[in-house]
């Protein structure tokens, strides 16, 4: 189907964008590599008056591995993080989720801010007409319903970011900025957990950088996720999972990230059960939500969130001991 | 000298380059001068009657050059038999299903003719609605027609010999439940139609189809014209499997559209229409009981089938007939029993597909095994003694000309090393059989047989008219191959006219895997034909007899002795100057019982041949999130005789991904009250390249006497029998046979989980 009418603006600079933003608020919508914008577009879920392609603003593009933090462009492509030796080799979960992703065709173009930044996900809104013609409106079409949860008082739309689990299990920070000001938040902070406004970003605010620090001493992480086929699809449920130790090599930090596990990643401190697998998994079960509103039932998805949370500890741990 | 040069050999297809060139044009590629838009509202309730419909709006927006109603189309009915005459193009009731078309536009713009169906007024008043079998058959259910009471539309009964005395005598019955849902055909190409009519009222209409002449004669129907002004043209096809075999409403509706016009019209179908609209494959609940003696050998089977056909007829009494045909061909039964019901639900249509019946295919081999296990009979020993043998009878009075299912099995069996790994894999790891067959054609009435035309250039190349139809499983090459090798020429020097209906003659259309057995017939006796008046000739100037030639590389010439010959250009020019005609004719008339009948007389002759497939699959499953790893899949098939072994094994892996890896594991739909959840490629997960395990190819050849070079069909008995092989391994791998499918990894780790609990023990 084709695109709903709209205003095209280009920037090519960080200060011009945020002007255009500035000026045009919620009228205006960012597309970074439109993997995400385009498809709701579509499906005239969106019909912003004006997009803004930040794809020509090369201050934002890139990978910058310092001494104290690393620093990721918004703008970079989800394929040179894959293939990005240096993120392979500090940063696995995240190199991993980045090739994981999607099909090639899509990690080309889809970058790591929008991936960040793409919308919740449900069965009863990414939908064309043809489908959502004759339901009644739900939460996060401005109704009062919820068609995957009966009764259902709130939205539960899904996260299904790849990157913004293994993000925040190495506790990546951002950097947003508007006309005259710039703010650092943790990730974890972007995220509201509610399946509507799924993101505390005013509209004039522009993603522009995502920080990781450096991790101390040993470290090691794995992404695991769930999905029927060998690539393209989106994850029924993920995990990702950050193990470090401090000199003597005792476990200082121990965290596992589920994805589509609700409205935002869901964060499990795992230290107190570090060593055993099967508590990390019920950890990661009680915190999951199952709803019946993406592919495979929700209870399914639910018992595999600890599945998948353990494996992707098992999968750190065995790195850690092999030094990677 | 090698018996042929192009028969048997792997050859490259002639439509490769301009396929993967991008230089073949689809449907939804064509442009036309002053070409409008059009666009098709669609029904948002599963079951609502129409009240009022008012258009006046839409009408008055600058840039809508026409809008369509029922009013336009005058409520006509479409069914492919006299008997299932049940949908009307434009529906002036009642829609029956979300998706229904209830009106039309053609617009300068696809963004002018989407407001424009925003601008139609419809109201609806809803009606209660049923969606699944056991709601439309409960008493006081709500009724989609007057014309089929307790939503019962066709009702197939086959009754053969004496089943309870067969059950009498049996060593061991078992009786089991098998059910699986509707499937999607996904075709590459999305459903699209162009038309434009002249002054003359003559009609040119474009669109994916199975055969021309089974679209223009409804259009012929509807429209109120005769058949030699609706010129179904032909146009590249990105695939069938069996759901673009009728007449669609997008095509009455874009030729109604371009006559009120007077421009020409496409509409292009979006995915979800594509998935929703066009046709479904039928969901079913298949209850088999089955007796087989000591050896594992049936003796009586009784089989109560009930399919969810969705909201109209289409091709209904074949879909409610081909499930139980397909398994009484592939195994023996003498004493059988079916009941077949097509239930009627407000859902989309149901048609015919290429994996067709799997609830029935799978219960049967399943059913098999859980026989076999409880003798201490091997999988495969139970197939190799129930396997149909040449020169038998079907059960409905098919004889069975030719058969290599046997050797399928144990082909299939050696190559995949059954013996040593039945029962002897580590646990999670499984191997499952399937074994199937299919026919070549039907009884079809007046368009059951074929007719082609060679036409001869003076420099010795030909053009072959004939209406058989590719829609991408290569039967275009097939027509080529067989004209090139019977006029000993190249393929270069074939030029094709091909399933344009105000051109080509008569032909079933590619349905019911008949082209090659049926069209290609005509095509071979075409060139046959060519080819005696053209011995005609060169035997009487080299003073020898008509059957002392041969033909090849472009030469006539005495078989004994190849020295002396002629070129075919020289002999085409020879009869040019005596005045002797040289064009070919041939036509092919299957040997079937034309008094057979779907409901009315389900015995006789079915079809002239039937293929024979076996799939054997490996897995290996993970007991904590229920996913399946393929292994090894090795597939086999009878075809009769390999025309093109290279096209055969594509065939053959299309067959494994769509019945097994895709029919098996990931595809299917998801529902919400009659609205298809999953319409789109994120949806509807159809297997990736990535997903594919190791296929091997076995090709099984049996010469059928009456095939063209002993040919028959290529690949649907595998692509039947794939699901069956997964369903099977999977169910060896896990210790528990799967009744309801697909075999999606939550079901897999239920009944994992509830094994080790103890819950359910087989």
């Amino acid at each position: 189907m084709r695109l709903p009418p709209f205003q095209f603006l280009e920037p090519t600079n960080v200060e011009e964008a945020l002007s255009m933003m500035n000026a045009r608020k919620e009228t205006l919508k960012i597309m970074a590599g439109g993997t995400d914008l385009l498809n709701r577009m579509r499906f005239r879920l969106i019909e912003p008056a004006f997009v803004m392609n930040i794809g020509k603003l090369r201050d934002v593009d890139g990978i910058d591995i310092g001494e104290n933090e690393t620093v990721i462009g918004t703008n970079t492509k989800l394929k040179d993080i894959a293939r990005s030796p240096l993120i392979n080799n500090k940063f696995r979960a995240i190199a991993e989720a980045a090739f994981e992703a999607a099909s090639p065709a899509v990690t080309n173009m889809a970058t790591i801010g929008g991936n960040i930044l793409q919308d919740t996900r449900c069965l009863y809104y990414n939908q064309s007409g043809m489908v959502l013609n004759g339901l009644e409106r739900c939460h996060k079409r401005g109704g009062t319903i919820c068609l995957a949860v009966k009764g259902g008082k709130r939205c539960f739309s899904v996260c299904q970011s790849d990157m913004a689990p293994a993000l925040i299990a190495f506790d990546a920070k951002c950097v947003l900025q508007k006309k005259g000001s710039t703010r650092t938040v943790a990730l974890t902070e972007l995220f509201t957990g509610n399946g509507v406004t799924p993101f505390a970003i005013g509209a004039d605010e522009l993603l522009t950088k995502i920080i990781i620090p450096q991790p101390k001493n040993g470290v090691g992480s794995a992404y695991r996720k769930l999905r029927l086929r060998g690539s393209v699809d989106y994850p029924l449920a993920s995990a990702a999972a950050f193990v470090s130790v401090t000199k003597d090599g005792e476990v200082n930090a121990c965290r596992v990230v589920l994805g589509s596990a609700g409205a935002s990643p869901r964060v499990i401190d795992g230290r107190s059960c570090e060593t055993h697998l099967e508590s990390i998994a019920q950890k990661a079960y009680d915190s999951a939500e199952g709803i019946d509103n993406l592919q495979m039932p929700g209870a399914y998805r639910r018992k595999m969130a600890g599945v998948l949370a353990k494996r992707a500890i098992k999968a750190a741990m065995d790195r850690l001991k092999e030094g990677m | 000298m090698e018996k042929f040069s192009y028969i048997g050999k792997d050859m490259k297809r002639i439509d490769t380059a301009s396929k993967s060139t991008g230089e073949a044009l689809f449907a939804a590629d064509l442009a036309l001068p002053r070409m409008l838009v059009g666009k098709i509202l669609r029904s948002p309730h599963a079951h609502a009657r129409i009240v009022a419909i008012d258009a006046s709006r839409a009408e008055k927006l600058p840039g809508v050059k026409a809008v369509l109603t029922a009013r336009d189309t005058c409520g006509d009915k479409w069914g492919v038999f006299k008997y299932t005459q049940d949908q009307q193009f434009l529906p002036t009731e009642k829609v029956r299903y979300v998706g229904e078309e209830v009106a039309a536009v053609a617009a300068v713009d696809e963004d002018t003719a989407l407001e424009a169906l925003s601008l139609i007024d419809v109201a609806y008043e809803p009606l209660p609605a049923v969606f699944t079998i056991e709601d439309a058959l409960s008493p006081g259910a709500p009724q989609l027609h007057d014309v089929y009471p307790n939503n019962i539309n066709i009702h197939v009964h086959i009754n053969v010999g004496d089943v309870e005395k067969g059950f009498a005598g049996s060593h061991l019955v078992r009786e089991d439940t098998f059910a699986a849902p509707e499937d999607s055909y996904f075709q590459g190409e999305p459903y699209a139609v162009a038309a434009q009519f002249d002054h003359a009222g003559n009609l040119e209409i474009w669109m994916p189809n199975a055969g021309p002449h089974l679209k223009s004669k409804p259009l012929s129907n509807v429209l109120k014209i005769p058949l030699n002004k609706v010129r179904v043209r032909k146009i590249t096809i990105g695939g069938a499997f069996g759901g673009r075999s009728e007449i669609s409403p997008a095509d009455v509706i874009c030729a109604f559209l371009a006559k009120k016009t007077q421009r020409p019209v496409k509409i292009v179908y979006t995915r979800e229409e594509n998935t929703v609209c066009t046709r479904q494959a039928h969901s079913m609940i298949a209850r088999i009981k089955t007796g087989v003696d000591r050896e594992g050998r049936v003796v009586a089977r009784d089989i109560t089938c009930h399919m969810d056909g969705g909201a109209y007829s289409s091709t209904g009494p074949i879909a409610t007939s081909v499930p139980f045909l397909c398994m009484e061909q592939a195994y023996r039964m003498e004493n059988v029993r079916y009941n077949g019901y097509r239930v009627l639900t407000n859902k989309p249509i149901r048609g015919m597909f290429r994996t067709h019946g799997r609830a029935f295919a799978c219960g049967v081999d399943i059913q098999l095994d859980r026989l076999g296990e409880a003798l201490g009979i091997d999988p495969l020993t139970m197939r190799l003694r129930n396997a149909r043998q040449t020169g038998d009878t079907t059960p409905t009075k098919s004889y069975v000309a030719s058969c290599g299912l046997t050797e399928t099995i144990e082909k299939t069996a050696k190559r995949s090393r059954w013996a040593e790994k039945f029962g002897k894999l580590p646990p999670y790891h499984g191997i499952g059989i399937g074994c199937n067959s299919v026919q070549t054609g039907f009884p079809m009435g007046i368009r059951g047989g074929s007719q082609a035309f060679i036409k001869l250039n003076e420099d010795g190349g030909v053009t072959v008219i004939t209406g058989i139809v590719d829609n991408g499983q290569g039967n275009d090459h097939m027509i080529v191959q067989i004209a090139a090798e019977e006029l000993g020429l190249t393929p270069d020097d074939i030029q094709l006219i091909t399933a344009d209906t105000e051109v080509t003659p008569s032909d079933p259309g590619s349905y019911s895997m008949c082209e090659t057995f049926i069209g290609g017939n005509a095509v071979r006796l075409a060139a046959q034909d060519v080819k005696k008046k053209l011995f005609r000739i060169v035997a009487e100037e080299f003073g020898v007899g008509e059957e002392d030639l041969s033909a090849k590389n472009r030469k006539i010439f005495v078989t004994k002795n190849p020295e002396q010959s002629i070129s075919i250009t020289k002999a085409v020019r020879m009869a040019l100057t005596r005045n002797e005609s040289i064009s070919g004719e041939g036509s092919y008339w299957p040997n079937v019982d034309w008094k057979r009948e779907w409901v009315k007389n389900p015995y006789g002759q079915l079809s002239e041949t039937f293929s024979f497939g076996t799939v054997i699959c490996e897995v290996k499953v993970d007991p904590e999130t229920g996913q399946v790893e393929v292994l090894e899949v090795t597939a086999s098939q009878d075809v009769g005789y390999a025309l093109n072994p290279k096209v055969i094994e594509g065939q053959f892996e299309g067959g494994v991904a769509m019945g097994g890896q895709g029919g098996m594991l990931t595809e299917y739909l998801q529902w919400h009250e009659g609205r298809v959840l999953t319409p789109t490629q994120l949806g509807y997960l159809v297997p990736l390249a990535i997903d594919m395990p190791k296929i091997n190819d076995i090709i099984v050849e049996t010469i059928d006497p009456k095939g063209p070079y002993g040919a028959k069909e290529a690949g649907m008995s595998v692509a039947m029998s794939a699901a069956q092989a997964y369903c099977g391994a999977i169910s060896n791998a896990v210790g528990i046979y799967f009744h309801e499918y697909p075999i999606t990894p939550d079901k897999i780790l239920k009944a994992i989980e509830e094994k080790k609990k103890g819950d359910r023990k087989e």
